[in-house]
């Protein structure tokens, strides 16, 4: 393409007219895939999602191509965790810290008094830098652990006050892989391994508060099963571990109250063309409940 | 530095004489200028004379970098006015010359504008400007729509 320019002087300034994206002909330009990769990784993540409708080959590419995949997650895990409010489908990145970029397990919590969500943040390895926040203030360091001696103790944190407290439990519990549940505003676990046990804290005499085992079940099997939490009906929710898209999802819902247990099978949950490739692990949670709090 | 002067011809005869340490900044330049010390003036086959003159306009701002956080920020606002100037079609030209002349500086600052263009457009627009054909017949397109349905909700985009 031969244009009628005079300067030749290296000091010009390009000024192409801001065109809306309508009248543009990009006819004569022809990306090659690996340029049309390297613009697709810099993509927000719901915008991939969309655009897998382009054509097959851009599908393949964000669902699929190893690579690509691997630039997304990595991309992904430099950014501070989000929270995510599913009703008003807003997320907020919560403030950078070097300790939330350690491993570590996030609890989300509510103090009705102060009206205050909070986040709690445990380090997996490093338990002398605990530490959480108010949502609008940042994090602060709240605990320090004196000794790194590997022991399992049962704890409550109070939302409020920021306290930890420690609470006695059953040695079931401290001895073998449970989940803990919240069972009607109790305290509970569930303890799936060559039998399954459901044990429940509850008011004794005197102010005092004592486990019982709600449920014991001599079954073999139950190693694979999950409990994700308790309906707000009482029951309880097990999930069967699921690593590819073509298993189903087996959930089960067993009432204590009725002795009762209800299988559901959900499939269909990929499509037919994601299901034969990915493998995936599904996070059920019974307890939804919908909130339009403005996270930022 | 040298202060050499080094000559760039365009694919459409578009001639530019730059400082070396610019010309350098193009990769493939730098190469060429390894393998044999003596070359002055550089054909660049693949790039006509008015995105050239973008990329060295770029590499020109570039050409020394700095460490500290007053250029960096000051580079960032410039690399943000700079790409304000470009419809789609030029990104598009642009992100091509880069590939080409090897400026990843560049490469990575155009893709980047152009995810930042592109990412509301609907896939039909994006067929239009990448210029991809859709292989999908209608029945497999409603199934990939229907799928990711959320993906096409406007409502749910962040607003500050």
């Amino acid at each position: 393409m031969k244009r009628g320019r005079e300067e030749k002087s290296d000091e010009t300034s390009p000024s192409p007219t801001q065109l809306g994206h309508g009248g543009i002909s990009t006819r004569d330009i022809n990306i090659p895939i690996d340029l049309t990769v390297e613009i697709l990784k810099k993509l927000p993540a719901k915008s991939l999602v969309k655009f897998q409708c382009v054509s097959k080959q851009w599908s393949a590419i964000i669902s699929r191509r190893r690579d690509f995949i691997d630039s997304i997650v990595t991309r992904s895990l430099t950014q501070p965790p989000p929270i995510y409010n599913p009703t008003t489908r807003r997320s907020f990145h919560l403030p950078k810290s070097i300790k939330t970029s350690s491993t570590g397990t996030c609890f989300f919590g509510y103090d009705p008094l102060e009206n205050q969500y909070k986040i709690l943040f445990l380090p997996l390895y490093y338990l002398e830098q605990g530490c959480q926040m108010s949502l609008s203030v940042g994090w602060c360091n709240l605990h320090q652990w004196d000794d790194s001696t590997s022991i399992y103790m049962l704890m409550s944190f109070d939302v409020r006050t920021e306290k930890f407290c420690h609470v006695d439990a059953p040695n079931t519990l401290m001895d073998h892989f449970s989940f803990l549940i919240n069972y009607q505003g109790k305290l509970g676990f569930v303890c799936c391994g060559k039998s399954v046990e459901i044990w429940v804290r509850e008011d004794g005499h005197q102010k005092t508060q004592i486990w019982s085992k709600l449920f014991f079940y001599e079954m073999e099997g139950f190693e694979k099963w999950r409990v994700s939490g308790v309906t707000r009906g009482g029951e309880i929710v097990f999930v069967n571990t699921v690593y590819f898209s073509d298993d189903k999802l087996c959930v089960l819902y067993y009432d204590p109250k009725r002795n009762s247990i209800i299988y559901v099978d959900f499939e269909g949950i990929y499509s037919k063309e994601r299901r034969r490739h990915n493998s995936v692990l599904i996070w059920t949670l019974p307890d939804h409940v919908e909130n339009t709090m403005r996270l930022y | 530095m040298s202060s050499n002067k080094i000559v760039l011809t365009s694919s459409d005869g578009e001639s530019f004489e730059v400082e070396e340490v610019v010309a350098r900044k193009l990769q493939i330049v730098g190469h060429m200028l390894e393998d044999d010390c003596v070359i002055n003036e550089i054909p660049l086959q693949n790039v006509t004379g008015d995105i050239l003159s973008m990329v060295i306009e770029y590499c020109k701002t570039h050409v020394d970098e700095e460490e500290s956080e007053e250029a960096q920020t000051k580079l960032k606002t410039w690399d943000e006015e700079f790409m304000k100037k470009f419809d789609i079609k030029t990104l598009l030209q642009i992100i091509l010359a880069a590939n080409y002349l090897n400026v990843k500086g560049l490469l990575d600052l155009v893709s980047q504008t152009i995810a930042d263009t592109i990412k509301d457009y609907t896939p039909e627009q994006i067929r239009e400007v990448f210029g991809v054909e859709n292989d999908y017949t209608e029945e497999e397109e409603a199934e990939v729509r229907k799928e990711n349905a959320w993906a096409f909700d406007e409502a749910d985009t962040p607003k500050p």
